[in-house]
């Protein structure tokens, strides 16, 4: 199921944008203020934010700035809304780092595109980063977190996630393996990502594999 | 499980060696804060972000960027290739050489940012391959375009006609002319033989254009890479030969339309060579220019085409001349891109003897003439390996030079002021202004200049003008004195009655300049003015278009809603959605109607015309009327002193006024709440008081509260334009009177409006009004609006 926040302040708006993304079966979050969708993205690491350019307070610039200033989110799609007369700062916000923008008032149609363009292209990368990781031939030893917990300095709980991320589970299949929510797996990956220094997690996976990759060798003897 | 790792296996060497690369890279593709090391905060994710950093953002830091896209082009020469995603391509400098990838693949690179013309690149690269992936499509780009420097990288098609080609190992490189512009394209090739079926035909291309740029980075030409010739597609079929085809004479050719395709050929002499490329030929039937085409570089092994070293042609030599009739600036016809071959000798074209005054006219361009003038001055100077030599001469009352520049000096007899005959190609150029023709003789060998013999000195202009102004001027004087003496006579008389008419008209012109200034700083003043009210309007402009883009919105987003999901929302739901949009259309109407009211005041088309008119029955029917469209929420209270006099007032602007306030008074209360409104006389004002209990208005809200779309902050949820109050003002100043009001945030608001309706109305009553109003409402704390 993913995740979506909303982050706009004329409230009318924000319900059709809600409604809209229901129907669609994503899980949506909203925000009515700038300094809301930051704290919500901390706390939630949505899979993807939209967020209004004019807000008062804080401004959409200044969530995209807070928001990939966070480990956890620094990848996340960012998709800004701005209405005509802003062209001249879309420069501004491609620069920090957004992923797309989306013209006021937006037709439903693009607005799911949009979506779904971000989406399909995570996933496309995924698979392809997969396919290149099958491709080596050598082959781990996943029996045991031990080593991952050990040599990175992770807690229990940390290693055995990763040892999952590293064999390229999705959130949703370790959080059921372990029995715990989705959101949960998301903030343990956050503090995974601190640890190791990177900001995906096949960059946290390819740290894992090094560690618990085993010389051929080893698998034709049996395990001792 | 405690057995020592053994690595006599190849298979475990390789794991390691790959665990190692790995972790290498992972280290350079995710630096970590360490001292010195720059963290950038930035990750940039595609090609369009990393091509659009600004080279100041460069200088202080260099981001790191993740990008994918696809090999469009591996260079031979350095470990770099270029990428393409969509319409964007960057220059990626890798750390490891690049005989791994090939063109088609689809890689995901990661590397910094660096600065580069004509726009950033990545450097310090790593590529991991995907797969294979098509190449993007490629957009017609026209040379002159990519001479520019436009497209820089990007794949893209661009045309041409060969015009000649050479072949190294591994490498055929074409000459191309695509209009005016010529330029090189080298594609990879397996044949050393030369494709002759291409000379002279239109071929596409796909490849990339690498610029060049100078130092001041401007683009100063290009040249085309593709890396197969499978990219090469022939789109009109040439000849295929370069000097097998009809030869046409100078006159047939002059009588071409010009183009910039099919190259025609001649036969001629030479008549002038001027350097590097510039070759002036005659077949007897008429002059013609001959611009060569720069040749192309021989490589050190590989084949040619068979051309004519490039020697100095000397007058009389017989050439043929391949070329496409085009004229730049030229009077003579012209040829381009051309090519040229010796075939013998013959006899030099004879110079045909003319005048300098036929010269001067632009007669005979491009000819061999000859003409007598005198030499009075030469210049020479070297410039790199070529010698010149100006002389300037002189015919009757011209001025005109002759030029001599070659790789050798000429040995000249030059005598200054010495009378010579002049022999040479007569270089005629089209200025620019329709009209303006130059001309200048180029000198071909010794015998273009010999002395001639002195014409009479009569004929001299030094000496018979000089004779004729002398003789004149002894007559002239004579009668001079004569004639001046009688005129001193008159002048006197003259001089007394024109001193008395100048003393009139100086006080005269004085008073008119004094008045042509007062009426400068007027029409300056008046400028300002239409210039401030012009920039209002547009401000105005511009928010009311933003105002209606929210409720449009609600209104499209709305009926998305209940098209796309009509069955699964429930009945609620769906009554939501359309009070939403009957409630934006009716904003909209709102707004609308507001908007076309201002206009109308604005545009002076709303005037305050006064009638008779009862107040008290006129307050009665008003709050009637705000009281049913108001759906009774508050209870309105009319109360008018007795013994009203008959007004003098324009029903239509009281309405106005008085339904906005009455209304808002009803809107921002709590439902149930009382609103009063009173009407009084003093003097000649008729004071209109609205009283409610509501929400008030902020204090900071107070001085914006009559400003456009202004709200105030606590209005929460109770529906508005925005635009009511500057209608209430507006009406009140074109009925000549004086608003103000007094509020307190949670309490209630007290408007109070003074208008001159008991006595003469002028619109422009403002002080008088003003004194009034403050001694009627004299003890409160009131904020005058107008």
């Amino acid at each position: 199921m993913r995740t979506i926040l909303v982050i706009e302040d004329q409230p009318v708006m924000r319900h059709k944008t809600v409604t809209i993304l229901k129907m669609e079966g994503y899980d949506v979050l909203e925000a009515p203020n700038g300094a809301e969708g930051i704290r919500l993205a901390h706390d939630e690491v949505p899979d993807l934010i939209l967020c209004d350019i004019m807000m008062p307070e804080r401004d959409g610039y200044q969530v995209l700035q807070a928001v990939r200033l966070n480990r956890a989110t620094a990848t996340t799609p960012f998709i800004f809304f701005t209405a005509k007369g802003e062209k001249p700062d879309l420069r501004a916000g491609m620069n920090l780092g957004a992923d797309d923008y989306l013209v006021k008032p937006t037709p439903r149609a693009e607005l799911l595109e949009a979506i779904e363009a971000r989406f399909e292209r995570e996933r496309l990368n995924e698979e392809r980063l997969k396919q290149e990781l099958a491709k080596v031939s050598f082959r781990p030893d996943f029996s045991s977190a031990a080593p991952l917990v050990q040599r990175l300095a992770l807690t229990d709980r940390e290693g055995e996630t990763l040892l999952w991320v590293a064999q390229g589970k999705s959130n949703a299949d370790i959080a059921a393996i372990l029995g715990n929510s989705e959101k949960t797996v998301k903030k343990t990956l956050g503090h995974i990502f601190e640890k190791l220094g990177v900001e995906s997690r096949t960059a946290a996976a390819l740290q894992a594999i090094e560690i618990l990759a085993v010389p051929a060798a080893r698998l034709s003897t049996p395990a001792a | 499980m405690n057995r020592p790792v053994t690595f006599k296996n190849s298979h475990a060497r390789l794991a390691c060696v790959v665990m190692m690369v790995v972790a290498f890279a992972l280290e350079h593709a995710t630096p970590r804060a360490r001292g010195q090391d720059i963290t950038p905060a930035v990750l940039l994710t595609n090609i369009h972000q990393v091509v659009s950093v600004s080279s100041n953002a460069l200088r202080s830091a260099r981001p790191t960027a993740r990008v994918h896209g696809v090999i469009i082009y591996i260079s031979n020469v350095a470990r770099r290739f270029y990428i393409q995603d969509g319409t964007n391509s960057v220059q990626v400098n890798l750390q490891r050489p690049v005989t791994d990838y090939h063109v088609g693949q689809s890689v995901e690179v990661t590397g910094q940012v660096g600065p580069m013309l004509p726009q950033p690149n990545l450097v310090n690269a790593s590529a991991t391959v995907f797969g294979e992936a098509p190449l993007p499509e490629a957009p017609f780009v026209s040379a002159q375009r990519l001479a520019d420097g436009e497209a820089p990288f990007r794949f893209v098609t661009t045309r041409g006609i060969v015009r000649d080609m050479v072949s190294s190992p591994g490498v055929l490189t074409l000459l191309l002319t695509y209009e005016e512009v010529a330029f090189e394209v080298a594609t990879l090739a397996d044949s050393p033989v030369l494709p002759r079926e291409w000379l002279d035909a239109e071929i596409e291309i796909q490849g990339n254009s690498f610029a060049f740029f100078n130092s001041r980075g401007r683009p100063t030409g290009f040249r085309f890479h593709t890396h197969t010739t499978n990219l090469i597609h022939v789109t009109k079929p040439g000849p295929g030969t370069l000097f097998d085809r009809p030869t046409l004479s100078i006159a047939e050719v002059s009588r071409q339309p010009q183009q910039w395709n099919e190259r025609v050929k001649i036969t001629g002499t030479v008549t002038a060579h001027h350097p590097f490329h510039i070759v002036f030929v005659d077949d007897g039937t008429g002059p013609l220019e001959v611009i060569l085409i720069s040749p192309m570089a021989k490589p050190a092994s590989g084949r040619t085409l068979e051309h004519d070293p490039r020697v100095w042609l000397q007058p009389g030599e017989r050439v043929e001349v391949i070329g496409v009739r085009h004229n730049w600036s030229a009077l003579v016809p012209t040829l381009i891109h051309a090519e040229i071959r010796r075939i013998g000798t013959g006899p030099p074209v004879a110079p045909r003897r003319v005048t300098i005054d036929e010269l001067v006219a632009g007669k005979h361009p491009g000819e061999v003439v000859s003409v007598e003038a005198r030499l009075l001055d030469h210049r020479s100077w070297v410039e790199g390996i070529l010698h010149h030599q100006i002389l300037m001469l002189q015919a009757g009352d011209h001025l005109f030079q002759a030029t001599w520049e070659n790789e050798t000096p000429m040995d000249w007899d030059l005598t200054p002021n010495s009378y010579v005959r002049v022999t040479g190609v007569n270089d005629a150029v089209q200025g620019r202004f329709k009209g303006a023709r130059t001309f200048d003789l180029l000198l071909r060998n010794p015998s273009d200049i010999v002395p001639a013999p002195e014409p009479p000195f009569w004929t001299r202009p030094q000496i018979w003008k000089p004779s004729l102004a002398a003789a004149g001027v002894g007559v002239v004087a004579v009668g001079l004195i004569l004639f001046q003496r009688w005129q001193l006579r008159r002048l006197e008389d003259r001089v007394t009655s024109r001193t008395a008419e100048l003393r009139a008209a100086n006080e005269h012109l004085q008073d008119q300049v004094a008045t042509r200034e007062r009426a400068e700083i007027e029409v300056q003043r008046a400028l300002a003015q239409e210039k401030e009210l012009g920039e209002l309007k547009s401000r105005f402009v511009s928010m009311v278009s933003h105002e209606f883009r929210t409720p449009l919105g609600i209104i499209s987003s709305s009926a998305e809603i209940l098209d796309a999901y009509l069955e699964r929302l429930s009945v609620d739901e769906r009554k939501s959605n359309l009070r939403d949009i009957t409630d934006a259309t009716r904003h909209m109407a709102r707004m609308m109607e507001e908007v076309l009211l201002l206009g109308r005041v604005e545009a002076g088309k709303l005037a305050c015309r006064p009638t008779a008119l009862d107040l008290t029955i006129f307050g009665q029917r008003l709050i009637d009327e705000v009281a049913s469209a108001t759906n009774r929420r508050c209870s309105i209270q009319f109360t008018a002193t007795s013994g009203l006099p008959e007004a003098q007032a324009d029903e239509g602007l009281l309405r106005h006024i008085f339904t906005n306030l009455l209304n808002n008074a009803s809107k921002y209360s709590p439902a149930g709440n009382i609103v009063e409104f009173h009407i009084e006389a003093r003097d000649r004002l008729a004071l209109f008081t609205v009283r409610d209990r509501g929400i008030g208005i902020p204090e900071a809200d107070a001085r914006l509260l009559f400003q456009a779309f202004h709200r105030g902050r606590n209005v929460g949820d109770t529906p508005g334009t925005g635009l009511g109050m500057m209608i209430v003002k507006r009406c009140v100043e074109l009925h000549g009177g004086k608003i103000a009001f007094e509020s307190r945030e949670g309490h209630g608001t007290t408007f109070i409006v003074a208008l001159p309706l008991f006595g003469p109305i002028t619109a422009g009553n403002g002080d008088g009004t003003t004194q009034l109003f403050r001694a009627a409402t004299s003890g409160k704390n009131l904020t005058l609006i107008s």
